[in-house]
C-alpha cells in the first residue's frame, strides 16, 4: 500500500488524519475570508467560494495521503533517519551519538489521536533540531529511550 | 554506576514562582496598557466593554496564565536524565541526558531575588537558544540540581581541570605580524567605505555647510561650471583629468584600507596556551581573545587573486563562539601557506595538502544556468519590443553574469574526503577552503528537488556547530557514499567523548 522508500518504517497511519485535520484548520480562515469577500463585494454566489472549496478539498484529501506516503523513519545502526518530501525530497540522518537532548511533543490534534512528534536537538547550526512527526506516543517514547540508552552507554 | 539515583516523582517548580511570573507579565503589560487606556480615553464613542476588557487583560490574565504554566510544568530528575513536561493544550516532554549538560547556571532577576528564587538553565552544546530552563526554583533546589548534574557528569567523564593561572600564562607564540606585514596586508584590503562615511558625515552636518548634497541644483551647477572648464581643456587635458581622478580614488581606497587594517591588526599576535589559542591585536582598542582548542569545529582559508600569486593567505577558525559579530575567528589574517598550515595543525585540523579533489555534477551547473535563460530571453524580448536599449541592458548583463557564474561553478567547486577530515573548496583563482574533522559533524542531510532527482544530483548538508558545510550538486551516488563515510566516523566517537 505504501511506497515508503527503501527499508524505512512508515509513520502511524493515523498521521494522515492528523495532517487532514491540520490542513482543514489551516484553511478555515481562507474559507471565512472567501465567504466574507463574496458577501461584501456582492459577487454572484460561488465565484470565490467554489475555488476556495476546491483548494480545501485538494489540500485535505489527496495531499496528506501523498505526504504521508513519502515520509518514513528508521532507527537502525544507532542512527535516526527521517525521509520526507514529495516535491523537495529530504533525507536526514542524526547519529544517536550527536543528539543533545530529546523532546516528545504532542500538539492538540496529535493528542486526540494518541500521536506524538519526536524532536532531537543537535549542536549543529544546520539541522539544530530534527522533528519526526506522526509516531504513536508509545513509539516516540521507545525511540527516545533507545537514544537516551545509547548516549548513556557511550559515556560509561 | 556506584550510586544509582532514586527515580524521583515528578514535581512542580516553586509555587511562589507564580507570583514572580505574574508580576513579570504585569510589568511588561503595564506600559502598553496605559498607552492604550490613554488612547481610548481621548476618543469618543469607545465601546462600553473596551475598558473592562482591557483591565481584565492587564490584571487578570497574567496571574491566570502564570498559574496555568506553573500547574502544567513538571520536572523530574531521573537516573539518566532530567525530564520536563510542559504545555496546557499541546504537551511537550523534554529529556536532557546528564551527559549532554555542559553546565548549569542559576540566574536571578530583580523580582525573583525578592522572593529568593532562581532560574535554572541547563546548558547543552546547542548554543543557548534551545536550552532547558526551569523558572523559578528556590535557591536550595537550584543548587541541588546543579550539584546533582555536576556529580553525575563527573562520574562518567574525567573532566579536565584547568586552573585559572594556567590560562593566564603566556604560552608559546605561534604567529605574529610585524608592522611591515600589517601595512602590506592593509594594501590588499582596498576599501572605498571612506566615501560612504564622508557622504554620511556631510549629510549629518550639512546644516553647517553652504551646500546641500541632496539638492539637484547644486550638482547641476557644479557640473555645468566644471563641465565648461573641462571642455576647454582639450583632449589631453580631459584624459589626464580622468586618469588623475581614477588614481586619486585608488589612492584613497588603498590608504583607507591600510588605516583600517592598521587600527585592527597592529601588533597581531597568536599564542598557543594550555587552554587554547590566545589572540591579541589592535592599535587603540587592543583585544585579547582566548579560543579553546576543543571549541574549534573547522578551519577556513581565504585568499585573493593577487594575494595568492604573491603567496599570502588568511586562516580563520569556525566555532560556536562569535568573534565581534563574525561567526569565524580570524587567527592569521595575512600569512604564508606554511604558517597557516602550522596553525591549523596546532588546532588538530590539518589543511588539505596533497588531496584528491573531486568535482561536482556538470548537470547541476548547466541546470542552474538554464533556469535563468527564460528571464534573459524575456528581458531581450522586452528590449526589442519597447525599442529601449539602455534600461534593459542592465538586467540582461546581470542575468548573463549569473549564467556565466553558474557555468563556471563546475570549475570552481571541489571537495575531498580524507580518513579523518572533509574538505570543501570554492573559487578558481582565489580559492576558499573549509576543512572539518569528520567526527565534529553533527548530522547529515541529502536534499533533492524535482529537477535534481530527474538529473541525478543532490545537495549534501552537514550539521556543523557554528558554520555551514554544504555541497551542492553532488552526483547522488557520491553524496550517499560521502554521507555514509562521514556517518561511520561519527559513529565511532560519541559527542561527549569529543574533547570539551
Amino acid at each position: 500500500m505504501t511506497d515508503t522508500p527503501e527499508d524505512l518504517t512508515a509513520l502511524d497511519p493515523r498521521h494522515v488524519t492528523v495532517l487532514r485535520i491540520e490542513a482543514l484548520l489551516g484553511m478555515v480562515p481562507i474559507l471565512i475570508g472567501a465567504v466574507i469577500a463574496e458577501l461584501a463585494a456582492d459577487l454572484p454566489t460561488g465565484v470565490v467560494i467554489l475555488p476556495a472549496l476546491l483548494l480545501t478539498a485538494v489540500v485535505t484529501l489527496p495531499l496528506p495521503k501523498r505526504r504521508y506516503r513519502r515520509k518514513g523513519y528508521s532507527t537502525t545502526m544507532d542512527r535516526l533517519r527521517f525521509v520526507k518530501g514529495w516535491f523537495r525530497k529530504s533525507d536526514t540522518v542524526v547519529p544517536f551519538g550527536r543528539v543533545q537532548h530529546i523532546d516528545v511533543k504532542q500538539g492538540l490534534v496529535e493528542r486526540w489521536f494518541g500521536l506524538a512528534t519526536l524532536v532531537v536537538h543537535t549542536a549543529g547550526t544546520h539541522n539544530a533540531s530534527v522533528s519526526v512527526p506522526g509516531l504513536s506516543r508509545e513509539t516516540a517514547v521507545e525511540v527516545r529511550e533507545a537514544i537516551a540508552a545509547r548516549i548513556r552507554r557511550d559515556t560509561m | 554506576m556506584s550510586n544509582p539515583l532514586p527515580n524521583e516523582e515528578f514535581r512542580r517548580t516553586d509555587s511562589i514562582g507564580v507570583v514572580v511570573g505574574a508580576l513579570n507579565d504585569l510589568i511588561k503589560g503595564i506600559v502598553p496598557g496605559i498607552a492604550v487606556l490613554i488612547g481610548l480615553a481621548t476618543r469618543d464613542n469607545v465601546p462600553i466593554f473596551a475598558i473592562p476588557l482591557l483591565i481584565v487583560a492587564l490584571f487578570v490574565l497574567p496571574p491566570v496564565t502564570a498559574f496555568a504554566k506553573w500547574w502544567f510544568r513538571r520536572y523530574r530528575t531521573g537516573p539518566e536524565d532530567i525530564r520536563v513536561e510542559s504545555g496546557v493544550l499541546s504537551r511537550e516532554a523534554r529529556s536532557v541526558p546528564y551527559e549532554r549538560i555542559q553546565d548549569v547556571s542559576l540566574s536571578e532577576t530583580l523580582l525573583s531575588r525578592l522572593f529568593g528564587l532562581v532560574e535554572v538553565r541547563f546548558e547543552t552544546g546547542a548554543g543557548g537558544k534551545d536550552d532547558l530552563t526551569l523558572a523559578f526554583l528556590t535557591k536550595e533546589e537550584g543548587a541541588r540540581l546543579r550539584d546533582l548534574v555536576r556529580a553525575r557528569r563527573d562520574e562518567g567523564v574525567e573532566v579536565e581541570t584547568v586552573t585559572q593561572d594556567a590560562a593566564e600564562n603566556e604560552g608559546t607564540p605561534i604567529f605574529a605580524m610585524d608592522l611591515k606585514r600589517v601595512l602590506l596586508s592593509g594594501v590588499f584590503s582596498f576599501s572605498l567605505v571612506i566615501f560612504a562615511v564622508l557622504f554620511a558625515a556631510i549629510d549629518q552636518i550639512d546644516f553647517l555647510l553652504p551646500i546641500s548634497i541632496w539638492d539637484g541644483d547644486f550638482w547641476e551647477l557644479l557640473f555645468s561650471e566644471q563641465g565648461e572648464r573641462i571642455r576647454t581643456l582639450g583632449r589631453i587635458g580631459q584624459i589626464g583629468g580622468a586618469i588623475v581622478a581614477v588614481l586619486s580614488v585608488i589612492v584613497i581606497g588603498v590608504v583607507s584600507g591600510v588605516v583600517k587594517t592598521l587600527l585592527r591588526d597592529y601588533g597581531f599576535r597568536l599564542d598557543r596556551t594550555d587552554k587554547g589559542f590566545r589572540r591579541r591585536r589592535g592599535l587603540f582598542t587592543r583585544t585579547d581573545v582566548v579560543m579553546p582548542r576543543h571549541r574549534v569545529q573547522a578551519v577556513a582559508t581565504e585568499t585573493g587573486v593577487i594575494r595568492r600569486f604573491l603567496g599570502w593567505h588568511s586562516l580563520s577558525f569556525i566555532s560556536l563562539a562569535s568573534d565581534g559579530g563574525k561567526a569565524s575567528h580570524d587567527v592569521a589574517p595575512f600569512a604564508r601557506w606554511d604558517e597557516i598550515a602550522g596553525i591549523a595543525r596546532q588546532a588538530g585540523i590539518a589543511l588539505p595538502e596533497q588531496v584528491d579533489w573531486h568535482r561536482t555534477s556538470r548537470a547541476y551547473w548547466i541546470d542552474r544556468a538554464i533556469i535563468w535563460l527564460p528571464i534573459a530571453l524575456l528581458a531581450l524580448g522586452v528590449t526589442i519590443w519597447m525599442e529601449r536599449w539602455v534600461p534593459a541592458l542592465i538586467p540582461m548583463a546581470l542575468v548573463l553574469m549569473i549564467v556565466f557564474s553558474s557555468l563556471t561553478g563546475y570549475l570552481r567547486h571541489r571537495h575531498a574526503l580524507e580518513p579523518d577530515r572533509i574538505h570543501a573548496r570554492a573559487g578558481l583563482l582565489s580559492p576558499r577552503t573549509m576543512t572539518a574533522p569528520r567526527v565534529r559533524l553533527q548530522s547529515a542531510q541529502i536534499v533533492q528537488g524535482p529537477i535534481a532527482r530527474l538529473r541525478g544530483y543532490a545537495t549534501l548538508h552537514f550539521g556543523l556547530a557554528g558554520g555551514v558545510l554544504l555541497f551542492r550538486g553532488l552526483p547522488v551516488e557520491e553524496a550517499r557514499s560521502l554521507r555514509e563515510a562521514v556517518l561511520q566516523s561519527i559513529d565511532a566517537v560519541d559527542y561527549s567523548a569529543l574533547p570539551r
